[in-house]
């Protein structure tokens, strides 16, 4: 009897393990399978599809991502690595029979629509549409000479998603996919795309500078997502302003009539004392980060011609990342690629050509004559003189790298106007007078540095003429000075230290001796450092200037404190009362005052006693 | 009298401030300390929501998604750990800012020590990974989306890969 229970048990054992694997290995290949990438033939019949609607396949539209992840740990682990990548792509809503797919009439597109749910498409011809448009834009960036997208699809076709993305507020996103890596390209990837179903909604038609037709906003996003893909099949370390500057300009290469690109001007243009390379952060369209730089490409291209552009990512395809997966800086690569042949100019000098342009203009396209927004000056001056201690704003200014500014000078009764500039190394200078609607830049004195004599200043038409001082750091280093006068006043500048610069951003590094005190970049006392030098020392010029100080100082310091111990302990204690000051600023502040308060009592205390012994 | 007070408030004074920093400087080691992922890089502290982990000295790091009493499971003895985040890098926004990110759900990260695989951990659907390791160098992620991390025994190393890109618009 005990024989047979034992034999009865193992063989169920054996069933149920025998079972499960099987079931494994069923379920494996249902997902390989739906997920195209099971078998030879599943392949082989991919690439065989026709070239038009394909109703037949509805299983392949969008899989059903869902099922995977509820499954995902029944699946062997080589199906895992597998399919991993496929819980990246979306997911539209319907079930699978309401799932279709539709290749574009030149084979290079594959698109995924639905008839059911929120993702519904508003009808066949709509997806047909956007299939010949997203051929339209490829045949644009082919002719123009660009590598098209990479795609690491089964059926060697680019995705494309049709969702409803106006609740997100999306016009279309894309996404990096896997490694694309070939010759000339190290570090090109794939992605895959998602654009609005249809581009009704009023967040769409009725947008800054509309109405625009759902074709239009369709017209537009093919051409910036799709030029986004691009870039990943360049490099995928592009320095984002950068990407999102040329997927912009390419709107307007495209799709010029559309004109939805103007908008984004005007935050660049309200905030010009911003570096070129501003993180594209969390209110890009105010402040022109990215999007609105396109206008600076548009320059390069009236300049050197279009492909200029293009050869920018090609010197970038070139490049390898700086490590630890960081990006790779877009001036450095604009800076070489400008300097050297054919081009034989410099960054600085088309940065410095490109902030005159904002104001003389003289556009070659009319609509961007019409269209790009006026220059904004940061400071206007009516009262003369003009010197550092009765004006306001102060006339002196402190840029960041390759950033600019415009100050303007209305008529006044004061005969002839001399502005006299005092600069660091990197700022150039301009000087413009605006008669009648004439525009002409006033050359600088003979003999006299950078000192410009406007003639007959004082009868100017107040309500129509102007004179603007243009003030542009032509490099990229942070915290060139410029300051200026108009009665002859001169205000020694000093030169900025030559830290490199970061971008724009503390973020990173930094706090060495804090680390070195700590023993961790981690911990949390020196994370408190950290966003005290990130929101409050870099706020303003003269705690970048400390930063740049600390951090040519600090280095060596701090490693020497790091080798001893006993150091370590004696630099916390140094820093506890800084820590505790800036944690609770407050706390502190009350704190002083009632010491304050009781130094007062005591002096008073003693006065009283020193007089009542007097007496 | 009154300098001799003086000089006994200023003695009680630095003596309260020695004891404040060193204890200060001893936390780290002996409490949990939180750290959570604001879209680039670990920072510390708990987030107003959202997950975070719990890391201290000699104890493997924790996960949470909420506040909650955190209960130590020890290190191995001479061993450290990794507590990280493979992310989705998220920039743009027309219609908007958008910057953030995406976690990589349930995707493979290989850890490397010098070319060798010394192991491959799965992310969770946060995105989040812990491993166990010999002190030591290491590169977590598939080049070139991967990142060197230094393990010291009995602490663990936070650690923020980025296996992706989005363009958002």
């Amino acid at each position: 009897m005990k024989k047979f229970l034992l034999r009865l048990g193992l063989t169920a054992t054996t069933s149920l393990v025998l079972a499960s694997l099987a079931c494994a290995g069923v379920l494996d290949e249902q997902y390989l399978a739906r997920f195209g990438v099971a078998t030879p033939t599943a392949l082989q019949k991919a690439v065989a599809l026709p070239t038009a609607v394909d109703s037949a396949l509805p299983k392949c539209g969008t899989p059903d991502k869902h099922g995977l992840q509820r499954d995902w740990n029944k699946l062997e682990a080589t199906t895992q690595k597998t399919l991993a990548k496929q819980l990246a792509a979306p997911v539209l809503t319907g079930t699978d029979s309401t799932k279709f797919t539709l290749i574009s009439p030149s084979g290079r597109f594959t698109l995924h629509y639905t008839t059911a749910g929120g993702d519904a498409v508003p009808s066949i011809l709509w997806v047909q549409t956007v299939a010949q448009t997203f051929d339209e834009v490829a045949n644009a960036y082919i002719s123009r000479g660009w590598r098209l997208a990479p795609t690491n699809s089964v059926d060697g076709r680019y995705h494309v998603y049709l969702r409803d993305l106006a609740p997100a507020r999306l016009y279309g996103l894309t996404t990096s996919d896997a490694s694309a890596a070939s010759t000339g390209f190290l570090h090109a990837f794939s992605s895959f795309l998602e654009i609005d179903n249809n581009y009704t909604d009023s967040i769409y038609t009725d947008a800054t500078g509309g109405p625009y037709t759902p074709l239009e906003s369709l017209q537009i996003t093919a051409a910036h997502e799709y030029h986004h893909a691009i870039q990943y099949g360049y490099n995928f370390f592009f320095d984002v302003w950068y990407a999102e500057a040329t997927s912009t300009w390419q709107e307007a290469e495209l799709y010029g009539n559309v004109g939805q690109n103007y908008n984004y001007i005007a935050g660049w243009l309200n905030n010009t004392t911003a570096s070129l390379d501003l993180a594209v952060g969390t209110d890009a369209t105010g402040t022109g980060a990215g999007y609105g730089r396109w206008i600076f490409n548009r320059y390069l291209a009236e300049q050197h011609g279009t492909g200029v552009i293009k050869t920018s990512w090609d010197r970038l395809a070139t490049l390898d990342p700086p490590g630890n997966n960081a990006d790779i800086r877009m001036v450095p690569v604009l800076e070489t690629l400008l300097i050297g042949a054919p081009f034989n100019t410099s960054l600085g000098a088309d940065f410095f050509g490109f902030t005159k342009r904002v104001y003389t203009r003289g556009w070659t396209n009319p609509t961007d004559e019409n269209r790009v927004h006026l220059y904004v000056p940061v400071g206007t001056y009516s009262a003369y003189p003009v010197n550092s201690t009765a004006s306001s704003p102060v006339p002196s200014i402190t840029l960041p790298h390759y950033s600019f500014a415009y100050y303007k000078f209305r008529p006044a009764a004061i005969g002839d106007l001399t502005i006299t500039v005092t600069k660091t190394s990197g700022i150039q200078t301009a000087v413009f007078k605006k008669t009648a609607g004439t525009i002409s830049e006033i050359g600088t004195n003979a003999g006299a540095g950078s000192s410009y004599t406007i003639v007959g200043f004082g009868a100017l038409n107040p309500a129509t003429d102007e004179v603007v001082l243009l003030i542009t750091n032509t490099t990229d280093a942070d915290n060139h000075v410029a300051s200026f006068s108009t009665d002859g006043t001169i205000n020694p500048v000093t030169e900025p230290s030559t830290a490199s610069t970061d971008g724009g951003g503390g973020g990173g590094g930094g706090c060495f001796i804090a680390t070195a005190a700590y023993g961790s970049y981690l911990h949390p006392q020196v994370q408190v450092l950290r966003d005290f030098r990130d929101h409050v020392l870099l706020t303003n010029a003269p705690g970048r200037a400390f930063v740049a100080l600390y951090y040519q100082l600090s280095p060596p310091v701090a490693d020497f404190i790091a080798r001893h111990e006993s150091l370590r302990m004696l630099v916390r204690l140094m820093l506890a009362p800084l820590i505790f000051a800036v944690k609770y600023p407050l706390v502190l502040g009350g704190l002083l005052m009632v010491a304050a308060g009781a130094s007062l009592y005591r002096v008073r205390r003693l006065t009283a006693i020193a007089d009542s012994h007097a007496k | 009298m009154s300098n001799g007070l003086n000089l006994l408030l200023s003695g009680l004074i630095v003596i309260a401030l020695c004891l404040s920093a060193s204890a200060s400087a001893k936390r780290q080691g002996t409490t949990w300390n939180y750290y959570h992922f604001n879209g680039q890089e670990f920072v510390a502290g708990q987030p107003g929501e959202g997950s975070f982990i719990a890391v201290r000295d000699g104890s493997l790091p924790v996960l949470l998604t909420e506040p909650a009493k955190v209960e130590a499971v020890a290190l191995p003895a001479g061993k450290g750990a990794v507590a990280g985040i493979s992310y989705i890098q998220s920039s743009g926004g027309k219609l908007g800012g958008r910057p953030g990110h995406v976690p990589a759900s349930r995707a493979p990260v290989n850890i490397f020590s010098g070319n060798k695989l010394a192991k491959t951990v799965e992310t969770d659907q946060l995105g989040y990974f812990t491993a166990v390791l010999d002190a030591g160098t290491y590169r977590i992620g598939t080049p070139p989306l991967a990142i060197e991390v230094v393990i010291k025994s009995g602490t663990t190393t936070l650690a923020s890969l980025r296996s992706g890109k989005r363009m958002v618009d």
